[in-house]
């Protein structure tokens, strides 16, 4: 249950981030294509490693709810400050707004 | 949100269940009602009683139309005409007249029509009875035929009823029955400015208003003939099973809608929580593959299932095959493995825990330039 959620979350955040930095991605490849191809690199190396980790996790024998708990903590390292800024921009947005 | 999605559900449940109660199935025109006494009732086509009804009179109009109760469901429209008629007579005349309507008509079935007039009184009421009541059943085709009481093929009588939720009323019945051979006959009954109107009656206006309170018309099929009766047995069990077939499905799309409302089963949304993004784009290029990383290394921990590693081995032709090693540890090392697994995962835990506190406290901490602070 919590697995899917946070898979549904994974997805989302990484469509939004696609979502909005499409026009640089598409300035950058159209303007600067050797630097597009460097950071491509890089993302192939994290597609190649991908490939491994389902091996490596399988090899190091820890159990799901290990291999979960280690999950969420990185999730909430990775969200918490964004999520704080976005609370504290709609509270502060809210106290500007309101009569 | 969900609140009121829940709300609109359930108003539009209540709304479905009441609708079966306040709109009452019509009658169809067709419907056969089978009763086996010696004849069979070919179908009716019945009016209901009105809510008190009135025609509102008025002496000044010649012409009154007359409202029938629900004519739309009634073939034949009524309009009454308002007859100045000097000859012998000192009051009014008002007739009644059955125009521009047409039925169609089997022969061989006695059709009976049956009109109840419901007579509304004045304070200052005169006679209230019939100066003179006389009938005439027109019909404009082959079969045509005018009629008084005692003549065939239709005949009229009067009843009088003096009890009864809309008592008095007076009830004109006219039967009617086309020739045998004829089938399918369209009957017109009178015309607006035919002076032989399909049905008189004539009353004293001052005394009374006049309304048709109910109109009907029954079809009976008098015959002893096994065939006759069999074949309307036939068309009657049609029809019911018809009727039952149509209630049977709304039985099971009401079913439906009440099994839908109150299934609180949630195992499938889990599923389609996630299904929900299967469709959006992911671009793993440039800047955004490059700030997505940590979370598509995430997803792929989540979703990662083992398969076994082959590779080339360098300087000979051969190639290595790593199998999954969970089902190895499982098979030789079971003991061992689920004492590995309760201290990792005792240790992971602590070490989460203490992280994620070590973490909120860093938020706090306002000589973090990291991102604004957690201060609320």
């Amino acid at each position: 249950m919590i697995g899917k959620l946070l898979s549904a979350i994974f997805k989302l955040v990484i469509s939004l981030i696609n979502l909005i930095l499409l026009p640089i991605d598409t300035l950058i490849t159209s303007s600067l294509p050797d630097l597009s191809s460097a950071l491509d690199s890089f993302s192939s190396l994290v597609d190649y490693v991908i490939n491994f980790i389902g091996y490596v996790v399988d090899c190091s024998g820890l159990s799901a709810n290990a291999i979960n708990l280690i999950i969420l903590y990185f999730t909430f390292v990775l969200l918490s400050r964004p999520t704080v800024y976005v609370v504290k921009l709609a509270i502060r947005w809210y106290k500007a707004l309101k009569p | 949100m969900n609140d009121k999605i829940f709300r609109y559900f359930l108003y539009s449940f209540t709304f479905i269940l009441l609708s079966f109660s306040i709109f009452p199935k019509q009658v169809n025109a067709a419907q056969i009602n089978a009763t086996f006494d010696g004849r069979a009732v070919y179908f009716i086509n019945d009016s209901p009683y009105p809510d008190g009804a009135n025609t509102g009179y008025n002496s000044s109009y010649t012409q009154e139309q007359i409202p029938i109760p629900d004519a739309s469901r009634f073939p034949i429209n009524v309009t009454g005409y308002y007859n100045s008629y000097g000859n012998g007579i000192f009051y009014p005349i008002k007739q009644i007249g059955i125009v521009n309507s047409t039925f169609s008509f089997r022969g061989g079935v006695r059709y009976e029509f049956r009109f109840d007039f419901k007579w509304y009184y004045n304070n200052n009421a005169y006679l209230n009875d019939f100066v003179r009541s006389y009938v005439l059943w027109n019909t404009t085709n082959d079969d045509s035929v005018s009629c008084d009481s005692g003549s065939t093929p239709c005949t009229v009588r009067w009843e009088h009823v003096t009890s009864g939720q809309y008592a008095p009323y007076y009830t004109a019945v006219v039967t009617y029955v086309p020739q045998t051979n004829k089938t399918g006959a369209l009957v017109d009954l009178g015309s607006v400015n035919n002076a032989n109107q399909a049905l008189f009656i004539n009353y004293a206006p001052e005394a009374a208003h006049l309304s048709i309170a109910r109109s009907s018309i029954t079809g009976y099929i008098d015959s002893t003939s096994d065939d006759e009766i069999n074949n309307v047995q036939d068309v009657a069990r049609e029809i019911m099973e018809n009727d039952n077939r149509n209630q049977q499905q709304t039985n099971e799309k009401l079913d439906q809608i009440h099994d839908d409302l109150t299934d609180d089963d949630i195992s499938e949304s889990e599923d389609s929580a996630e299904d929900l993004f299967n469709d959006f784009t992911v671009n793993n290029h440039g800047l955004s593959g490059i700030i997505t990383a940590p979370l598509r290394l995430l997803q792929s921990l989540s979703s990662s299932t083992c398969s076994p590693l082959t590779f080339p081995l360098p300087f000979v032709h051969n190639q290595v095959s790593l199998p999954c090693m969970k089902p190895i540890y499982n098979t030789y090392f079971h003991d061992f493995l689920v004492i590995y697994q309760l201290i990792t995962t005792g240790l992971i835990s602590y070490w989460v825990v203490v992280k994620i506190y070590a973490h909120v406290k860093g938020m706090q901490n306002p000589d973090d330039d990291r991102i604004e602070v957690f201060d609320l």
